[in-house]
């Protein structure tokens, strides 16, 4: 197979076929230019773009940096805090658990009042039968004693009626007597 | 405890963004304060290739009227000058803080394009215009590498130049410069006959080439080999439209896009490949995702201009069929039954389960035969083994083929007599090809640049553009036989021939008819060829009726109509259907009597030549159109996958 054209003999020939292969390679010349131009244009805008976004995120790098340093501030501002809370929550959890012990031997304290409460209430309660009962047989003696007192003064009655009755008196001698003679033996 | 205080800058770059430098030189402009300072601090760019400091103040009258507090605004703006290495930097503009540490107050990327080349003339002059026959003298240098040979260039001229000369004051000027010393050069010669703006052009050490531009230009009129009958200064003439035409829009999309396979037989500068780049081109217009495989130099590819269409190696296509749509191949349309486009097919239909078309072109026996020297009737006697050693990959072997025809979905045929090769049971679509609408279109006979070529007056310029091989051997002999047996008659003709000649068809006759033929060789861009073809007067398809012309359609006649010549061709394929005298020339036989007979008759005959030349272009709008073909085959391909 022959690949390159044969070489006109003819002088005239060969500038004829040249002049033609000249005008091919200019337009594969021209399609090259007309090839990379476009390509040119195109790499042009993407390193432009680049370097816009290359700029836009170095200024929002700058801006991040900045708002990293103003929250590192508050970040160590909060750890600060932090700190300080955790020591207050430290000394409120211990007072608490002592509060709560605390707490604890009260609510002990108070079952052991609450279970005397309902043995002195049982106790009470005994006590105000007992009480009731008692009271009852004191009214009982009570009316009796009454009774009785109103038998009494009835019977003193009687015997200041008695003793002052002439008898008693005309008969005082004789209990005077009595009452020696009992002295004497006794 | 005191809080130390952070004196605070104000500043801004105002050199266009963004920041660019050409030749490794930057120079950047802006302005920078601190607040309530009374003078403006030091400012300088700071990179990781090197720090620029302060080179100038500017004096400002904006900055105060933006900033009517501050002492220091007259006189904040400032200027950054000097050189950093080539490639993207970024660029942190800083500022002295009073404690003398620096403060950035603006980053910004900074490109800056390598030195390329450095060079002076110094005689015979730095500038203007030479017409003297002397020698060049001056420096070139390059920033970062040797040059090894340096040419001046002008016109149509290169002129040698001898380097090394011993410089001392260049490297005062570029003290970065490696070879800066011994950067002298004188050109070899005295300057020679041509005209233009003087360039130098300098091969560097690592093989790549640099040029740079001087304001010199020469005008030398003639020298010992030019007279000055040639003028220089004359305009030139082009060979015009090479431009191409827009694409007409496309009439629609598929509703239902199929991923296409197309399998070629030879690489993308094959004529089956200018058909199937035409198909898968408009097919891509109608949303389809279209694959092209070809067998080698998938690089041809390149030849195509602005492909809509994946190309692929065979190996590649068996490997990976993998679609835009992430899908796989639903259509698979080999074109012709060769027998490597054949063992692919069969593979690929197996494993993704496509439907297959097979595409018909050429009575692909008669070529066997042809090529092997063997008849075919002979062919088909061989035994399978020693058939299957004599056919070669390229080519279609009889009883493969068949079979691959009848297992085939779908045929399409290339002319409506390539049916008898189709199984009758399948169904079958004539695809007639087309012209590349883009590239070939009716074009005028460039007469300034035909006047300044043809060699006598009333000559006849043939064009031809294809291979010469053993099928088509004989009729392209006759062909010649035609063009000297014209020039013989006192008819000057010439052939403006394209392509290979893969057999010698010519014998002793070649050295007869070399005077009129101008070959060019293999024009490898398909789309150069319509600016030569618009040279020619006449186009002619030789040929006869016979078992290999009756059934191929040439892919050189819809783009010989699309010009608008007067084509000449034989009573076969598409010459069955044209009516002669008005749709073209049609010879009973396109012989070397048939078409020398033809020529005479269309150059003495104006309006018969008027005629045809009309009628080509009619015929070719009416007939070709790869749009049509496209939107055809797309209705055959929905019929067959449902």
């Amino acid at each position: 197979m022959k690949n390159d054209p044969v070489e006109p003999a003819d002088p005239l020939n060969l500038l004829r076929q040249q002049l033609i292969l000249a005008q091919v390679r200019i337009m594969e010349l021209e399609d090259v230019r007309d090839e990379l131009a476009p390509q040119l244009a195109d790499t042009e805008n993407l390193l432009t773009s680049a370097q816009m976004l290359a700029d836009k995120k170095s200024e929002e790098a700058a801006h991040l940096a900045k708002t990293l340093s103003e929250l590192q501030t508050q970040y160590d501002h909060l750890r600060h805090m932090q700190h300080v809370t955790n020591e207050a929550l430290t000394d409120t959890r211990r007072q608490l658990n002592l509060t709560h012990g605390q707490l604890t031997a009260a609510q002990q304290r108070i079952t052991q009042l609450q279970r005397e409460i309902i043995a002195l209430t049982d106790q009470t309660n005994q006590l105000t039968d007992n009480l009731k009962r008692t009271q009852r047989e004191l009214d009982e003696e009570n009316s009796i004693a009454m009774t009785r007192l109103i038998r009494n003064n009835e019977l003193e009655a009687e015997l200041r009626a008695l003793k002052a009755s002439r008898s008693w008196r005309w008969t005082s001698w004789l209990r005077s007597l009595e009452d020696y003679f009992v002295d004497k033996k006794s | 405890m005191k809080a130390t205080v952070v004196p605070q800058l104000r500043g801004e770059i105002e050199t266009a963004r963004p920041l660019r430098a050409m030749e490794e030189k930057c120079s950047i402009t802006g302005w920078c304060l601190l607040v309530d300072f009374p003078e403006p601090p030091l400012v300088r760019l700071a990179a990781s290739a090197g720090i620029l400091p302060l080179t100038a103040r500017i004096e400002r009258t904006d900055v105060p009227r933006l900033l009517p507090a501050q002492p220091a605004a007259a006189r904040c703006g400032f200027l950054i000058e000097g050189r950093l290495p080539a490639g993207v930097h970024l660029a942190h503009f800083q500022a002295q803080l009073p404690d003398g540490t620096w403060q950035t107050f603006k980053t910004l990327s900074l490109a800056i394009a390598p030195t390329r080349l450095l060079a002076g003339i110094e005689s015979p002059a730095e500038s203007g215009t030479v017409s003297l026959r002397v020698q060049v003298e001056g420096w070139a240098l390059h920033a970062t590498q040797r040059i090894n040979a340096l040419a001046l260039r002008y016109g149509h001229q290169e002129i040698p130049c001898t380097l090394g000369t011993q410089r001392t004051d260049v490297p005062l000027l570029h003290p970065h410069a490696l070879h800066a010393a011994e950067s002298g050069f004188k050109s070899k010669i005295i300057l020679s006959a041509g005209r233009g703006p003087l360039r130098l052009k300098a091969k560097l050490a690592d093989g790549s080439v640099a040029l740079v531009r001087t304001d010199l230009t020469i005008t030398v009129r003639s020298d010992e080999n030019l007279g000055p009958a040639i003028d220089l200064g004359g305009t030139r003439i082009a060979l015009p439209g090479h431009l191409s035409r827009p694409s007409s829009p496309p009439t629609g999309t598929s509703s239902r896009p199929l991923n296409i396979l197309f399998i070629l037989h030879g690489s993308f500068a094959s004529n089956s490949a200018l058909h199937v780049a035409a198909l898968a081109n408009e097919l891509s217009t109608q949303a389809h995702d279209c694959m092209v495989a070809c067998p080698h130099d998938l690089e041809t590819l390149a030849y195509h201009a602005s492909p809509r269409f994946r190309g692929v190696a065979f190996a590649e296509a068996e490997q990976n069929l993998t679609f835009a749509n992430g899908g796989d191949v639903d259509l698979i349309h080999a074109w012709t039954t060769r027998e490597n486009v054949r063992r692919l097919t069969e593979k690929l239909r197996v494993r993704h389960k496509a439907k297959v078309i097979v595409h018909l072109e050429d009575n692909e026996q008669e070529i066997l035969s042809l090529t092997l020297g063997r008849d075919h009737s002979a062919l088909e006697k061989l035994p399978a083994d020693e058939l299957d050693r004599l056919v070669p990959a390229d080519l279609s072997h009889p009883r493969h083929a068949r079979a691959f025809l009848a297992a085939a979905d779908g045929i399409t045929v290339v002319l409506e007599k390539l049916r008898a090769f189709a199984p009758t049971d399948r169904p079958c679509l004539t695809l007639t090809p087309a012209a590349d609408a883009r590239y070939f279109f009716p074009r005028p006979v460039p007469d300034k640049f035909r006047h300044t070529w043809d060699s006598a007056p009333d000559t006849t310029l043939l064009f031809y553009h294809g291979n010469t091989h053993a099928s088509n051997a004989a009729e392209m002999r006759e062909l010649y036989t035609a063009l000297l047996l014209l020039n013989q008659a006192g008819h000057p003709t010439t052939l403006l021939r394209t392509g290979l000649d893969c057999v010698d068809f010519l014998g002793s006759m070649a050295r007869e008819v070399a005077p009129f033929v101008v070959p060019l060789g293999q024009i490898m861009h398909h789309r150069h060829l319509p600016p030569l073809m618009a040279l020619a007067d006449i186009f002619v398809q030789p040929g006869a009726p016979d078992a290999f012309n009756d059934y191929r359609f040439p892919s050189k006649l819809p783009e010989f109509f699309s010009i608008g010549r007067p084509v000449v061709l034989p009573r076969t394929n598409l010459g069955t259907q044209l009516r002669h005298g008005v749709d073209a020339f049609v010879l009973d036989r396109a012989d070397a009597a048939g078409i020398a007979r033809a020529i005479v008759e269309l150059r003495a005959d104006r309006a018969l030549y008027d005629r045809l030349s009309a009628g080509a272009v009619a015929y070719a709008a009416a007939h070709f159109s790869w749009r049509r073909s496209a939107e055809t085959l797309a209705k055959f391909y929905a019929t067959l996958t449902g």
